[in-house]
């Protein structure tokens, strides 16, 4: 029969079986309403949008108030809206059923319902002591639209920064950090459910049926996809619902580079998961019984997370250094690291296709060797097997 | 026919197989016996592919056996197993499917495979909720579902009760009376003398008697004579080569030379006493077992 027909049968099954399980029915639900969690969190904490005041005017006010008014609101990134009030006890009136934010008079009073709000009080009495220079200005024989005219803001001011990054830095930061979390919990998760998955196998001895009948090559090659295509649709679900819901609660503007950072990041998350999913299954194949599972899965994951954070310390505050540029091109960190600095907009082409390269060359190579582990281990059973032991067992083993 | 043909493998310093030979045939039941060790589940991993040979080959229908081959074969391997929460009928459906079945085909043969066994109201029950007679079932209908021409069953009756085992004997006549080649590995000897019409005896890796089980018996340089003689008189026959095995409740049972001659025997005997029960027979496959992994 032929490989692709055995491979797919065997990642059809693993499919099949995890999706009606209620652990990954749970476990996506859960992943899925931390993110939005974490994005309504983040959207409460953020900067919000530009406050706005409405503001009541008692009496006959000057006639550049107005003018004085909408400049200061612009100078605080504020909007200013008004309306007439008749006297003090209508103002009072607004203030209470809060139908206003402050009320001004026309000797220079602001009214508020309470204290506690500076920039309000602050922009109020640059507004009211300008519209009292205009005041005076006229009156010193200047005609009032000419001096308003006088203090628009004229010429135009462009703001130029040393350091380079362009306008949607923090946006590429914030993805970045996404990225970097996003990929690392689903690799790992992922490859420790590959891990269980081939451990399950052996403690439960169907292995030897089913290797009776496909390759033990073919058999990993279907686990292996199978979960990972399960991991690839969660990403993917979390990328559009992540960038969906951000966009959605004003967190942040698309940034540039976000469809590239996504595409990226699931064509990294595709090497990162072969890469240590396959090692995840030749450790599984190593022990015999459940209860072995953490001390089995223990090397790699702290392996992993080593490069998590590693990433997180070099990578993210400085992503164009050169221990960012050789840690991304170090295949256990690459699949965190580089999807980080093309986030950070950090990676020359060139870079990219050599990482790339290299990663594809290792997992070539991991595929290789874990097989080789796996197939040796997977009919041993007792007790825990070495690697080299198990490397060796596989010269006992036919196909 | 599969054929064995000199198969020999080591494990570091130990001789699993040392150039074991056998052939089993279409139709018939091979019973495949040897003391723990002796390199029996060996010899059938490798009928899978599992084992990876020094020397010999594996043969179906004269050629060296093939991976498309082993497909269309049953397989119940000592260490039994199947997915604890997969449903019954899928995960019998989907081996069936592994080994080349289309999907309705599968579909199909498990389901038929579960009425047969009398699991038709469980398909959909996972394999942990079945009780252990029950999981013995879905696992001899996970060797049987894709219809295979020849079964290879390691130990099939460890662990069952009389009734299964029964039942398993039942199948297992069954498929081979309907062409299929069966070869089994059993510590049972009085079950496999009642189950195959073949027998190999595998030793230390090499195959030290193998034949049909009638041939076998006539064979044997030996005959049991099963004596009993009123009062527990002593006799001993007044032949060379004569082996007393055992005596128990007053019945002495000796191994004579396969050309002594029963009517001499027993009015030699006579004179020793009055002979209450007298037989003369082929050994049976205990003794021929016994006598061929002696140590």
């Amino acid at each position: 029969m032929s490989a692709g027909r055995d491979v797919y049968l065997v990642a059809q099954r693993e499919v099949r079986e995890r999706v009606r399980s209620r652990a990954f029915v749970v476990s996506t639900a859960f992943t899925l309403l931390l993110v939005l969690g974490v994005l309504a969190v983040l959207a409460f904490f953020s900067d919000r949008p530009p406050p706005a005041y409405h503001v009541g005017i008692v009496g006959e006010s000057s006639p550049g108030l107005r003018g004085a008014l909408d400049l200061a609101a612009a100078a605080n990134g504020a909007l200013v809206s008004t309306e007439p009030l008749a006297d003090r006890a209508a103002a009072e009136g607004a203030l209470r059923r809060e139908d206003v934010d402050a009320a001004l008079f026309d000797d220079g009073t602001i009214l508020l319902a309470r204290r506690g709000n500076p920039d309000l009080e602050s922009m109020l009495t640059v507004a009211l002591r300008q519209a009292a220079f205009v005041e005076r200005l006229a009156e010193a024989g200047l005609d009032p639209e000419e001096v308003q005219d006088l203090l628009l803001p004229a010429g135009r001011v462009q703001v130029e920064a040393l350091e380079g990054g362009g306008d949607d830095g923090d946006s590429g930061i914030a993805v970045a950090t996404a990225g970097v979390v996003v990929l690392f919990v689903v690799i790992s998760s992922y490859g420790q459910w590959v891990l269980t998955g081939v451990l399950e196998e052996k403690a439960n001895r169907v292995v030897e049926l089913v290797v009776a009948a496909v390759p033990a090559r073919r058999l990993l090659a279907g686990k292996v996809a199978g979960i990972g295509l399960l991991g690839l649709i969660q990403l993917v679900l979390l990328i559009g619902i992540g960038l969906g819901a951000g966009v959605f609660l004003d967190l942040f503007e698309l940034p540039r580079t976000a469809v590239a950072t996504a595409v990226w990041t699931v064509v990294w998350f595709m090497l990162g998961y072969a890469f240590y999913a396959v090692i995840f299954a030749a450790a599984g194949s190593l022990v015999s019984r459940q209860e072995e599972a953490q001390a089995a899965a223990m090397p790699i994951a702290l392996g992993a997370v080593g490069m998590y954070l590693a990433t997180f310390v070099v990578v993210l505050p400085w992503p164009e250094s050169m221990g960012a540029r050789l840690l991304s091109l170090f295949p256990a960190a690459a699949p965190i690291a580089f999807p980080a600095r093309i986030a950070l907009d950090a990676v020359a082409p060139w870079e990219l296709f050599v990482g790339v390269a290299l990663m594809i060359a290792a997992v070539y190579g991991m595929v290789r060797l874990a097989a080789r582990v796996y197939t040796g281990a997977l009919l041993s059973s007792g007790a825990r097997l070495g690697w080299r032991k198990a490397w060796r067992a596989a010269r006992h083993v036919a196909g | 026919m599969l054929e064995l043909d000199g198969l020999e493998k080591s494990f570091g310093e130990v001789r699993a197989l040392d150039g074991a030979s056998l052939a089993a045939r279409p139709g018939r039941v091979m019973g495949f016996l040897g003391p723990n060790g002796a390199g029996k589940t060996t010899a059938m991993r490798a009928v899978f592919g599992l084992v990876a040979l020094d020397g010999g080959r594996v043969c179906w229908q004269g050629r060296p056996l093939g991976r498309a081959d082993r497909l269309r074969f049953g397989y119940m391997p000592e260490q039994r197993g199947l997915y604890p929460r997969m449903r019954i009928a899928e995960q019998l459906a989907w081996l069936g499917r592994l080994h080349g079945l289309g999907a309705p085909e599968a579909g199909r043969a498990a389901a038929s495979w579960l009425e047969r066994l009398g699991l038709a109201d469980r398909k959909r029950d996972r394999l942990e909720q079945l009780s252990h007679g029950n999981q013995q079932r879905v696992q001899l209908a996970a060797a049987l579902v894709h219809g295979p021409e020849a079964l290879v069953l390691d130990e099939p009756f460890a662990g069952l009760d009389p009734m299964a085992a029964e039942a398993l004997a039942g199948i297992v006549r069954e498929q081979a009376a309907a062409g299929v080649t069966v070869v089994f590995s059993s510590h049972q000897l009085d079950l496999v003398q009642d189950v195959c019409e073949d027998v190999a005896i595998i030793d230390r890796g090499r195959v030290v008697l193998s034949g049909s089980l009638e041939e076998v018996r006539r064979r044997a340089p030996h005959r049991r004579v099963d004596l009993a003689l009123e009062g527990e008189a002593e006799w001993s026959p007044g032949l060379p080569g004569v082996e007393r095995l055992t005596r128990r409740n007053g019945l002495t049972t000796y191994l004579v030379p396969a050309e002594a001659d029963p009517a001499a025997l027993l009015a030699d005997a006579a004179r020793a006493g009055r002979v209450t029960r007298f037989s003369f027979q082929p050994p049976t496959l205990s003794d021929l077992f016994r006598e061929a992994v002696e140590r």
